[in-house]
């Protein structure tokens, strides 16, 4: 490039390693300097020092140690698990309305390494303040007292904790509606103030530590089997992002959905084997339709491939790929046909388990199963044949999905005041109304039978759009291996 | 190699119903600058953002440097430097931040990474900015800064989406020159503008687009000559003595017509684009004892033309490009 100056030979950055992945150095260069974390790292360190040393001063007291805990617990809880996160709310659409996304995608830059990289750029802020609040716990251990595997093992917890409340941030920041993200705000900012005061203004912080402290294998196991759950949340949330602002060339549905299949098939597994005692396989197929639900939110609101490149992984394995492909190409078409082998698979673990002992639990579960799975799919079907005026398919989904369960809460509430069945019978098509039909002996096998009718129906009519939409794909396969046998 | 840096065929690109590109197809050569004009909404920005792989076709094919768009959307990528029409910046990330993180963005490490980015800071004289704040920079700046970014690859193609918006007129010159120098390092430039004066001066050809259409593709010198809305040429003429000499003389010479009298003259028209024919009048007046001191064809600005072209196809009459796009698509 033409006209050199006089520039020296050692011009440029040094300051990070080339190693790190470029968004995270942007953004930790970046995030570094804003005013918000500066304001945090400072505020915490002038009131911990000022904390400890109030409480040297008045060392007669004999709770000052754990008083000291509570405060740094406090203070550390508020700065990583409420204001860190919330600086992520915004990551990705800032981006996407300063037109600089444009300009990311076209570097080698991929979506999801994008949301990583923003990600990881805020939880390593974190681990800084993690690390700061390490020597006012040591200071802490001298006034005695001190449970110090708990404390250590409880601020892990709230870390991990704000490591997936990040990510669902960053990963609903990919959103352009300020709408959409206001209500996860507003939603996030009550789940956590209402978890503040439990842990520490209702007496649930001695409670945790006596939980990690001396608390039964069971109980430890169910905490980090959450944990487990809320770190895949926060990949899923990601993941989700990702798919918002991947380019047309991109697919990571393959990746996604495998990941969400070992997660199920991983929590099935551990399960079966550690053969806990009283809650059977039921609790790992609760947590399974967690996942499913998840998934089905992604996979559902995916737009579905519009250029040959994106079925490149799997047209190019063969018939066998090709095979899978039903199930693995980007788009909603073939994330529906994943969600229904996913359907088959844990009804099939189901009442294979044991757990469901009479014809009787076999008709709720089933109107669980099937109803959940309506629930989820009703919105698609409803996607689909307003699609022609929808601009943005995962706020419609989303709009689908929520209303119906509002609806479906109103007429629940209907019930204290209008005979029962009516209602329930009447309202029975709207998501998420099953739940107030099962195990209810006065209905016998209605509801049951509604929820097999409703699912049929809106699987037959949904198959109806999947044919049409992956005879296209089809069409982009067979492109994409003529142009490379080419 | 193609033989063409950009090969547009038949392009369509709808959004529902509205038809933002109406089945474009042109060529343009390597090395060589095109201006694209045409009016909001013409369909300049989505054209765009398919060549850059940012978007993808209804219906048609892109080929950058005989490369599939839409089959090879990473290689293009490589291939071609973007630069839109607006961009932000970013907060708390100075000038040299900002390339080093595009730099690393691309794969570079190293003292590859920063030899690029000394490169195109140089190239576009943004060494003294190194540590200025990005998001703290004039429009002018911020479109070096663009600039440098999109050139950090060493792409064969810059697209550039009015890139020219808002600068002040020397920011305008220096950026003309910057893509002038590109070209004539062998960079192929596709760039977009409204001002259009300003595109005459830096392009090889002129595309103009109207309603997700191409009506004109040529260069810019063809439309400064080329003929007026009724088909005519016109010149300015000077004389000495009474300009009504020279209207009267139009008076019996048909093919002549008056239009105006100017202050030692007057402007007129003549039918033919043959410069014999502007001789043989010249001479004719000369040997019916007008005293001429001036004889020249008028030059017309860019934006009449354009204009005149948009009022040849509002009155009916298709453009020749328009004729042949319409004839293509029948047959295809």
């Amino acid at each position: 490039m033409a006209e050199k100056t006089d520039t020296p030979p050692s011009f440029g950055l040094r300051d990070f390693p080339d190693r790190l992945s470029p968004m995270l150095v942007k953004e930790l260069r970046q995030g570094l300097r804003t005013r918000t974390f500066t304001m945090i790292f400072i505020a915490l360190q002038i009131l911990l020092a000022l904390f400890v040393l109030l409480s040297i001063a008045n060392t007669d007291n004999s709770n000052a140690g754990e008083a000291i805990s509570l405060f740094v617990f406090a203070f550390f809880t508020i700065a990583v698990l409420i204001v860190q996160p919330i600086r992520g709310i915004s990551a990705v659409s800032s981006e996407i309305q300063e037109k600089t996304i444009d300009l990311m995608v076209l570097t080698r830059l991929t979506s999801w390494r994008i949301l990583f990289g923003k990600w990881a750029s805020l939880v390593s802020q974190s681990a800084l303040l993690f690390a700061t609040v390490i020597p006012y716990l040591v200071i802490r251990y001298f006034f005695g007292g001190m449970q110090l595997f708990a404390e250590l093992s409880l601020l892990g917890t709230v870390f991990i904790l704000s490591a997936a409340t990040t990510a669902l941030f960053v990963g609903f920041s990919a959103n352009k509606s300020i709408i959409f993200r206001g209500l996860i705000f507003i939603g996030a900012g009550f789940l956590g103030f209402g978890l503040m005061v439990a842990v520490f203004f209702e007496g649930g912080f001695d409670d945790f530590l006596n939980l990690y402290g001396g608390g039964d294998k069971e109980e430890l196991f169910m905490i980090v089997g959450f944990l487990l759950l809320c770190l895949y949340a926060g990949y899923y949330s990601l993941e989700m992002g990702a798919s918002r602002i991947a380019t047309l060339v991109e697919s990571t549905a393959l990746r996604k959905r495998l990941i969400g299949l070992l997660m199920i098939a991983g929590t099935m597994g551990v399960f079966y084997y550690l053969d806990i005692k009283y809650v059977g396989m039921i609790p790992a197929y609760i947590i399974s339709m967690i996942i499913t639900g998840m998934l089905a939110i992604d996979c559902f609101t995916e737009e579905a491939p519009q250029i040959p490149r994106v079925t490149k992984t799997l047209a190019s394995k063969g018939i066998i790929g090709r095979a899978l492909g039903i199930i693995f190409h980007r788009g909603w078409h073939t994330g529906f046909c994943f969600i229904l082998v996913l359907f088959a698979i844990l009804w099939i673990v189901l009442i294979n388990s044991n757990d469901l002992n009479s014809p009787r639990d076999v008709s709720n579960f089933w109107i669980f199963h099937a109803g959940g799975f309506y629930s989820a799919l009703l919105p698609l079907l409803l996607v689909q044949l307003f699609q022609s005026k929808i601009s943005n398919r995962f706020i419609a989904y989303l709009t689908f999905l929520v209303g119906g369960l509002s609806f479906a809460g109103i007429a629940y509430i209907m019930t204290s005041f209008l005979p029962y069945e009516s209602v329930v019978m009447g309202l029975s098509f709207l998501p998420g109304m099953f739940l107030g039909m099962i195990d209810k002996k006065q209905l016998e096998d209605l509801p049951s039978l509604l929820m097999t009718i409703y699912l049929s129906i809106t699987v037959i009519i949904l198959f109806i759009y999947f044919f049409k939409e992956y005879k296209k794909t089809l069409s982009l396969e067979k492109q994409y291996i003529n142009d490379k046998n080419n | 190699m193609s033989d063409s840096a950009i090969k547009v065929k038949n392009l369509y690109r709808y959004f529902g119903a509205l038809k933002a590109v109406d089945g474009i197809s042109f060529e343009i050569p390597h090395g060589s600058v095109c201006g694209f004009v045409g009016a909001n909404g013409a369909g300049k920005t989505t054209t765009m953002r398919i060549l850059a792989s940012l978007d993808y076709p209804t219906m048609g094919s892109v080929e950058i440097c005989g490369k599939d768009v839409t089959a090879y959307p990473d290689e293009i990528r490589k291939l071609i430097g973007w630069m839109p029409d607006h961009f932000g910046n970013y907060d708390h990330m100075t000038v040299l931040e900002y390339l080093d993180f595009y730099a690393r963005a691309l794969g570079y490490s190293g003292d590859e990474r920063r030899s690029r980015v000394r490169d195109v800071m140089e190239f576009t004289d943004l060494i003294p900015l190194s540590d200025r704040l990005s998001n703290k920079m004039s429009k002018g700046m911020t479109q070096r800064l663009g600039l440098a970014r999109s050139l950090i690859h060493d792409p064969q193609v810059m697209i550039m989406d009015e890139p020219a918006a808002g600068l002040d007129p020397k920011a305008r010159v220096e950026l003309k020159h910057l893509i002038r120098v590109l070209a004539e390092e062998g960079k192929t430039v596709f760039i977009s503008s409204h001002i259009l004066s300003e595109l005459g001066e830096m392009c090889d050809s002129l595309l103009f687009v109207n309603n997700g259409r191409i009506v004109h593709h040529g260069d810019a010198d063809s439309l400064r000559v080329g003929s007026d809305s009724t088909g005519g040429f016109l010149y300015d003429i000077q004389l000495i003595g009474e300009a009504q000499s020279l209207s009267d003389w139009s008076v019996i010479n048909p093919n002549v017509e008056f239009l105006e009298t100017r202050k030692r003259g007057g402007r007129i028209r003549i039918d033919s684009n043959d410069p014999n024919v502007a001789a043989d009048i010249l001479a004719k007046m000369v040997r019916d004892g007008l005293r001429i001191t001036e004889f020249h064809r008028e030059e017309r600005n860019l934006e009449d033309a354009f204009i005149d072209i948009l009022g040849k196809i509002d009155e009916g009459n298709p453009s020749p490009i328009q004729a042949t796009q319409t004839e293509t698509t029948t047959h295809s």
